[in-house]
């Protein structure tokens, strides 16, 4: 035969029901946090460009010529979550006359996977400085689904740097063709 | 009336009609200054900058306090 009894429930301290559902709560959290963690899509390119140069070439006159030929390359970073958005790194050396050594922090942002816009900071850094800022777009001509044909017209503003011979500053009106390869 | 469409292929056409005039005219000197004239100091050979458009290398004259500028040969 079976004796039934009733059994007391064991009391939880409050503190100790408190302690857990915080702790809980905090690794919650942080595993949500982690799931929600971002994948990041790049692109790289390669390419070459050049266009017009223009600068002071005495008291108050704006001269143009052709820009130097310049070797450029870089990535595109963007979260897979927004792919509208990216942010480019680049590269750039220009190769006629004294070789310099430069480099571009842009935010870049996609109308669609081939019209592209972008803002940015643009300098060189050596054998002399420049500094400054460019806006430019990107247009990819897609040749497959990771490689494509792109063009990239710029225009920049450099007013800083121990490159310029006076105050006005170095004005690029570039367009720059290459790769542009999904990494 | 059919309206003519615009098609990718239209535009990349285009686009490389652009992009070969860009490069002719980035590539002509037409209307622009001549090779000649100096923009930024490294247009100019190491030890010379540009001022006013010429390469100038500054000579220190060990007899004289002052600087006086000659025009580099070799400006680009």
């Amino acid at each position: 035969m079976f004796e039934l009894t009733h059994v007391p429930k064991p009391k939880i301290p409050l503190s100790l029901r408190s302690t857990v559902s915080v702790l809980t709560l905090l690794f919650a959290l942080v595993l949500a946090s982690d799931a929600r963690a971002d994948g990041y899509v790049f692109d790289g390119d390669f390419g070459l460009g050049s266009g017009l140069e223009g600068g002071d070439t005495g008291p108050g006159k704006l001269g143009w010529r052709r820009a130097r030929l310049r070797i450029t390359t870089g990535i595109d970073l963007r979260s897979d979550q927004s792919e509208a958005d990216a942010l480019g790194f680049r590269a750039f050396a220009e190769i006629e006359k004294r070789a310099t050594l430069g480099g571009e922090l842009r935010y870049e942002r996609w109308i669609s996977h081939s019209v592209g816009a972008y803002a940015g900071a643009i300098g060189v850094i050596t054998p002399d400085t420049l500094f400054g800022g460019s806006v430019g777009a990107d247009i990819v001509i897609p040749f497959g689904k990771r490689v494509g044909l792109c063009l990239e017209p710029s225009f920049s503003v450099l007013p800083v740097g121990s490159d310029l011979p006076s105050s006005g500053p170095l004005i690029w009106l570039l367009l720059s063709a290459g790769i542009k390869l999904g990494l | 009336m059919a309206r003519p469409s615009l098609n990718s292929k239209h535009v990349c056409r285009a686009l490389f009609v652009l992009f070969v005039a860009w490069g002719a005219l980035s590539l002509s000197n037409v209307g622009c200054s001549s090779g000649a004239v100096c923009y930024r100091n490294t247009d100019c050979p190491v030890g010379a900058h540009c001022k006013e458009g010429q390469c100038v290398i500054v000579v220190i004259d060990p007899g004289d306090a002052g600087t006086a500028g000659s025009q580099a040969s070799d400006a680009h």
